[in-house]
């Protein structure tokens, strides 16, 4: 390999520079100096993208660049101070910089005749500007483990969690001495982060005196970067199971110091270099050497919904799921494919997860978008693993229990940091679930105080706190999954709904949709039961499904990208969506013991489920379909809790299925009833695809209807 | 150039000198030698397991740490307790014009100046610490079997060693200018020096947390390792794996003499001009005399049958239902008389984790024994002290913990991960697969838990129900996948940790003496061994039978949860195995029912 020629890259890297076009058709760098010249930009980023974009764009270069990144982070410095233009504004010429700066360019000239190298003024010495040269956008960044001994010298990208970071202290860059004998200034470029000052004057003049001249540290003519350290460790994802998240040091200098806390996810492109161990510690170390990371460029990366960037394969596998007709029940099965039934529940799950888009209104007033659930039911009836898929399945998911573990619990709380003495604000769980779901197990066994402030959250989405001198008020755009177990802990059918529901009713009426899942006795599921006990114990993996679920990062990517959608109910649809809602309004007035509490919320929320549902088709306006079947789950989660009512109705269901057909044909005025129409009636108020057939049967013997034959479409013969 | 007559054991690292000048005349360029790794573990591997020479290699805990010369090979029985960050280390250097290697090495005389020349690699650091709770018998029988072993080699490895032959010379004309020499004696001697020293003077060095989950029981005997790994072998090593390493033992002195001194404190200024974080390579802080130091050459895991030590683990037909029998007697005679608690002790002491499904770890069976009197003044409850001394005698790895409330509030059990140390703090509940854990919980009295209380008992239900441990990341939550069969021994049902069987003990009339002879036991411990490894399966017939049995039962009782069933089946399981029968038979399964029944019956009676 021959050695590669640094004058050459040199000219490379100052003719890139001229000539980069950016996107928006200027010359992208050339602007940015400027800024530079004229004191308004520090930092000047060099995207090796660009590098690689430009045209007549040598690809080797670009490697060079990337495997050798420290040297040429000198060579761009050296080839911006060739290029930086005069500032086409004026500068205010105040701060001891520039009354240093002026002072030594005009020592020069009348000291030309000493050729000293140490005398010279280092470039580095009047920089204002930074350099850095940042990783490609599109180039995956590695896991920690990934980065290997070959990768030294390398420009690296690397995503992790950041653990520690110290304070921001400075760091020497060039040491600026003066010289008590011969009065020169004597500059010495630090590189590490130690350094041996120089005590003995090396100038010439001392030199050839033999004076042996004394010199002083100037602290103000030094130039100094802020300079801080941080610890990045690897992702749990990252870890392969059963091993140790892997730690690395970066240092972090200039610009880019301050932007991380302990905590953060970041993305850091850097340079992955050893530092030898010098003097006493060489001793110690023997061969090792420690490794660190010079950040090149940082982003925080706090993974959203509307963050997430789907690749292109993800791409191509969401639309053709789109295509696929059958992509709720498929989706809507993929969710904790391992708990067996429970079909309507996931839909409602799925919903929950998909969410409708938040309104605002002109006046200032928003309307939340998120769908919340609340699960009931007895104990052992796969209520948590629901809730912990969920958690899993959302790219931000906080589960916590109704007493939360940690001080902070729910909300928030105040609190003295131990080491600066100030308050801080630490958010809890529902906070930390912005934008995201929050799962709060046990909701029963909340504490008071979460529940009141549970109320806010749930409709205006956020937190306010007054405690200690701190109010203020914290977003928590979060969709809510509590589960809750029965008053008794199992559900007692003696008593009523209400009575096992141990939550008031202001709080029930913020959820979506409440569900009570019971555990019921019947051959059919025991047989289900002992079968699925019996194959996993047998071939040591759960039955396989009569479907392949689908994968929870698919799943994911579907529901981000479902999320972009935002639908609107059309104007046609808005007289059947209120009628739906005025006939829930007078079934409930009718019955003397109304369970159910429908008010404008219940309106919103068929809103919001209807609006998912058209999210999940990628569709921008909402369906009639997406509204009957918002409906049907509404009416299934009731059912759940009241199945008794139906009983109670005295009507059989065959004949139940006959009124609902006869009477929305009535109200139609139509003599035609379509399968799915009718499907959908029947639906809604809980019965079966089985029953309805049946009831067609049924009835065409008694001649009421004809069934066509091909389609199931209904049609009533004339009395 | 053959292996045999190297001196692998007394200098491992000639022979890799030997290997490695051998690959750099065939290599062309520098970096094609970081490709393999020169055929050391190839030799290494024939010798020390083919021809079983693993058991004349010294081990570290069972010969004191002085008596073995630097660089020589060793071997070391250990748990996987930590993993340090990856080493960048200077692996091959050039000098005078010939490639050198420093693999292995904790020192070598790199030429100042030859930096360009220098091949930059990297190595693993675990940090492995002695088997938890590893009962006394199998480290005996280990003992024993070095020193057999050492008495038949001794005789042939005289043999092997004739001086003269070619490679020896060509070995030992190397060692001359060779940079560590072996002037072994010398390095002893000021090893054993800086050993008296830290023991007698230094406080710092004895409060250096070494991370024994367990604790050191038995005062300070046993070190723990730092095992440097080379060549990504350590990819399928996991946390809480137990290895057995074979290394060369370095040991520097200026190293550790430095390392002596910073932890005194000495040169706190240079750590702040190197770096802000204290943690910079924590390997450096341990002191080499307390934590020795192994360039792992090659490793392996230990299982179960390792204990059985070579002796054949079939035991004839006619023999298991024998054993078996025997075994039971002598549980029943621990247990006070009680046959039914004693039946489910020994399907519990064979119960482990052999498959997980999503969450639920299938083959666990978590025993409460109810009905235990609390031991004196809050001492051990003598049902607790038996039961934890009968199993300790069966099974390789044990661990009896009081559920006191001094313990539960004393420290987390979960281990947690130190940011500013940049170590894991271990915890109790860090514990290899196939540890027993006793809990008595009759220690337990009323009084008040703090928050470190609190969490432990979360992170014992945790691990009864799921059979994992979360590791505490600060940031997040690790879970770790454990299997650790407990025992629980409490006076009442114990409403604090939820078990899979719970039995009430119906202690009668003391027993006669029960004598245990040593070849008992032995025959005992090969039984059980025997029977974890079992394979078991479910033909189509039984599956009938028991999935009608199942739903009778259910439609009989309808509390009955897919819990119960799920224990009904682990027991057929361990049932069957117990009898060391591949298939379950129905008298088997009849078998388990009945066990419920009674188990049921008593529980009513409470």
């Amino acid at each position: 390999m021959p050695a590669p020629d640094f004058k050459a890259d040199r000219e490379r890297c100052k003719e890139f520079l001229r000539s980069y076009i950016g996107d928006d058709g200027t010359l992208k760098y050339m602007k940015m100096l400027q800024q530079v010249a004229n004191r308004k930009l520090k930092a000047v980023e060099i995207n090796l993208g660009d590098v690689k974009d430009a045209k007549d764009a040598d690809l080797s270069f670009v490697e060079r660049i990337r495997t050798n990144a420290r040297r040429y982070v000198g060579l761009f410095a050296d080839a911006i101070d060739d290029l930086l233009p005069e500032p086409n504004i004026p500068l205010a010429r105040d701060d001891d910089f520039d009354v240093f700066l002026s002072q030594r360019t005009e020592e020069v000239p009348e000291q030309m005749d000493v050729v000293d190298p140490l005398h010279k003024l280092p470039p580095e010495i009047k920089r204002y500007f930074e350099v850095y040269i940042k990783s490609e956008d599109k180039n995956a960044a590695l896991a920690l483990r990934g980065v290997k001994a070959s990768h030294i010298g390398w420009l690296v990208k690397v995503r992790g969690i950041i653990t520690r970071c110290t304070d921001v202290k400075p760091l020497m860059q060039v040491a600026t001495y003066t010289c008590e004998t011969c009065g020169y200034e004597i500059y010495q470029e630090v590189t590490s982060r130690s350094f041996m000052p120089i005590s003995e004057c090396p100038s010439v003049r001392c030199r050839t005196n033999n004076a042996k001249g004394m010199l002083s540290l100037q602290v103000r003519g030094s130039k100094f970067t802020k300079f801080q350290e941080a610890k990045i460790q690897e992702l749990a994802d990252q870890v392969p199971k059963g091993h140790i998240p892997r730690t690395m040091t970066v240092q972090i200098r200039g610009e880019l110091t301050r932007l991380v806390g302990p905590g953060d996810l970041v993305e850091i492109s850097g340079i992955f270099l050893p530092t030898p161990y010098t003097g006493f510690r060489a001793m110690r170390a023997g061969l090792v050497a420690d490794t660190y990371l010079e950040a090149m460029s940082i982003i925080q990366t706090k993974k959203r919904y509307d963050e997430y960037v789907l690749k292109d394969v993800e791409q191509d596998l969401i639309r053709n799921l789109s295509e696929d007709g059958d992509i709720y029940s498929k989706l809507s099965s993929s969710i904790a494919p391992e708990i067996f039934g429970h079909e309507d529940v996931k839909k409602a799950l799925l919903l929950l997860l998909v969410g409708a888009p938040s309104r605002q209104l002109s006046d200032g007033m928003k309307i939340r978008g998120d769908v919340h659930v609340c699960l009931m039911g007895d104990p052992g009836v796969a209520k948590s693993q629901l809730l912990k898929h969920m958690v899993s399945v959302a790219p931000r998911g906080v589960y916590t229990t109704g007493r939360g573990s940690s001080g902070v619990g729910l909300t928030a709380a105040v609190h003295r940091d131990p080491v600066t003495n100030e308050m801080v604000l630490e958010g809890g769980a529902l906070v930390l679930a912005d934008m995201g779901i929050c799962a709060i197990d046990e909701f029963d066994k909340m504490e008071e105080s979460d529940r009141t402030a549970i109320h806010e959250v749930m409709e205006q989405q956020t937190v306010s706190i007054a405690k200690a001198g701190i109010t203020t008020s914290l977003n928590a755009r979060t969709a809510i999954l509590a589960a809750a177990n029965p008053a008794w802990g199992r559900y007692d059918m003696r008593r009523t709904p209400a009575e096992n529901i141990n939550l008031p009713p202001a709080l029930l009426s913020r959820f979506d949709i409440m569900w009570l899942i019971l555990d019921r006795a019947d051959m059919d599921s025991d047989l289900a039961m002992a079968r699925h006990v019996l194959h996993v114990h047998q071939h040591s993996a759960p039955p396989s499904l009569d479907f392949t679920p689908l994968d929870s990062s698919t799943l994911r990517a579907y529901i981000s990208s479902a999320r972009q959608v935002i639908p609107y109910v059309p104007r046609d649809l808005t007289e059947y969506m209120a009628s739906a809602y005025s006939a829930l309004r007078q079934e409930e007035a009718q019955s003397d013991a109304p369970h159910s509490y429908t008010t404008a919320r219940t309106l919103l929320s068929i809103i919001r489920l209807s609006e998912a549902l058209a999210r999940l088709r990628f569709s921008n306006v909402v369906a009639q379909s997406d509204i009957d079947e918002a409906l049907r789950l509404m009416q299934m989660s009731k059912f759940s809790l009241y199945t008794d009512e139906r009983k109670k109705s005295g009507l059989d269901p065959i004949s139940d299925i006959y009124s609902i057909i006869r009477d929305e044909a009535a109200r139609a005025r139509t003599m035609d009833v379509s399968y799915n129409s009718a499907l959908n009636w029947i639906s809604r108020k809980g019965h079966s695809q089985a029953q309805l057939k049946e009831c067609l049967e049924e009835y065409a013997a008694l001649n009421v209807w004809q069934i066509n034959p091909t389609n199931f479409d209904i049609h009533f013969v004339d009395a | 150039m053959g292996g045999p007559s190297m001196d692998l054991y007394g200098n491992p690292l000639g022979a890799v000198r030997v290997l490695f000048e051998r690959s750099c005349r065939n290599a062309a360029s520098a970096a094609e030698l970081t490709r393999s790794d020169w055929g050391v573990q190839e030799l290494f591997q024939n010798s020390l397991f083919a021809e079983s020479g693993h058991l004349q290699v010294p081990e570290i805990n069972s010969v004191p740490l002085d008596a073995i010369p630097v660089n020589s090979l060793v071997r070391f029985r250990g748990m996987v307790q930590d993993m340090f960050d990856v080493e960048y280390y200077i692996g091959a250097y050039k000098d005078q014009g010939v490639w050198h290697t420093s693999k292995y090495m904790d020192v070598a005389d790199v030429p100042s100046g030859s930096e360009a020349e220098a091949q930059m690699w990297d190595r693993r650091v675990l940090y492995c610490v002695p088997i938890p709770g590893e009962n006394s018998w199998v480290k005996e029988s280990c003992a024993a079997q070095r020193t057999a072993a050492l008495s038949t080699v001794t005789v042939s490895q005289g043999e092997k060693r004739p001086r003269g032959s070619s490679d020896e010379e060509a070995f030992e004309a190397m060692e001359a200018d060779a940079p560590l020499g072996n002037d072994a004696s010398d390095k002893k001697r000021l090893r054993g020096d800086e050993i008296a020293s830290t023991s007698q003077g230094s406080p710092a060095a004895t409060d250096l947390d070494l991370n024994m989950p367990l604790g050191s029981s038995e005062g300070n005997k046993l070190v723990p390792c730092l095992i440097k790994v080379y060549d990504g072998q350590d990819a399928d090593l996991k946390l809480n794996d137990v290895v057995e390493v074979f290394g060369v033992l370095t040991f520097d002195p200026q190293i550790s003499a430095a390392s002596f001194h910073q932890n005194n404190g000495d040169d706190s200024y240079m750590d702040v001009v190197q770096s802000a974080f204290l943690e910079d390579n924590v390997s450096m802080r341990l002191p080499a005399s307390k934590v020795p130091r192994l360039q792992c050459i090659t490793w392996r895991k230990i299982c179960q049958s390792d204990y059985a030590h070579g002796a054949s683990l079939a035991v004839l037909p006619s023999d298991v239902a024998e054993t078996r029998k025997s075994l039971l007697d002598y549980l029943t005679f621990s247990l006070g008389g009680d046959a039914l608690a004693a039946e489910y002790l020994l399907l519990h002491l064979l119960s482990q984790v052999h498959a997980r499904v999503d969450a639920m770890a299938l083959g666990k069976l978590s025993l409460n024994i109810t009905g235990c009197n609390p031991g004196s003044e809050g001492g051990l409850s003598p049902t607790a002290a038996t039961a934890a001394d009968v199993i300790s005698k069966l099974v390789p790895r044990s661990h009896l913990m009081p559920l006191s409330l001094q313990t539960l509030n004393h420290a987390p059990v979960a281990p947690r991960k130190d940011y500013v140390s940049n170590r894991l703090v271990t915890g109790a509940m860090q514990l290899s697969d196939g540890t027993h854990l006793t809990l008595d919980e009759t220690a337990l009295q009323a009084g008040t838990l703090n928050s470190v209380g609190v969490q432990n008992l979360e992170v014992l239900k945790h691990l009864l129900q799921w059979q994992k441990v979360e590791y505490d990341f600060q940031y997040h939550k690790m879970e770790m996948p454990a299997d650790v069969p407990v025992l629980v021994l409490s006076q009442g049902k114990s409403r604090i940790l939820p078990t899979d069987v719970i039995v009430p003990l119906n202690a009668t009339a003391s027993h006669n003496p029960f004598n245990v002879t040593d070849s008992d036991l032995i025959s005992w411990r090969r039984y059980i061994m025997k029977a974890r490894e079992m394979d078991h399966s479910l033909d189509e017939s039984t599956q009938k039978i028991v999935e009608n049995d199942l739903v009778a039962a259910r439609q009989e009782d309808r509390t009955l949860a897919p819990d119960v069933f799920h224990r009904w089946l682990t027991m057929a399981r361990l049932m069957a195995v117990s009898y060391l029968e591949p298939t379950l038979k129905l008298e088997r399964w009849r078998k388990v029912r009945d066990l419920e029944h009674q188990c049921a019956a008593r529980l009513r009676c409470m």
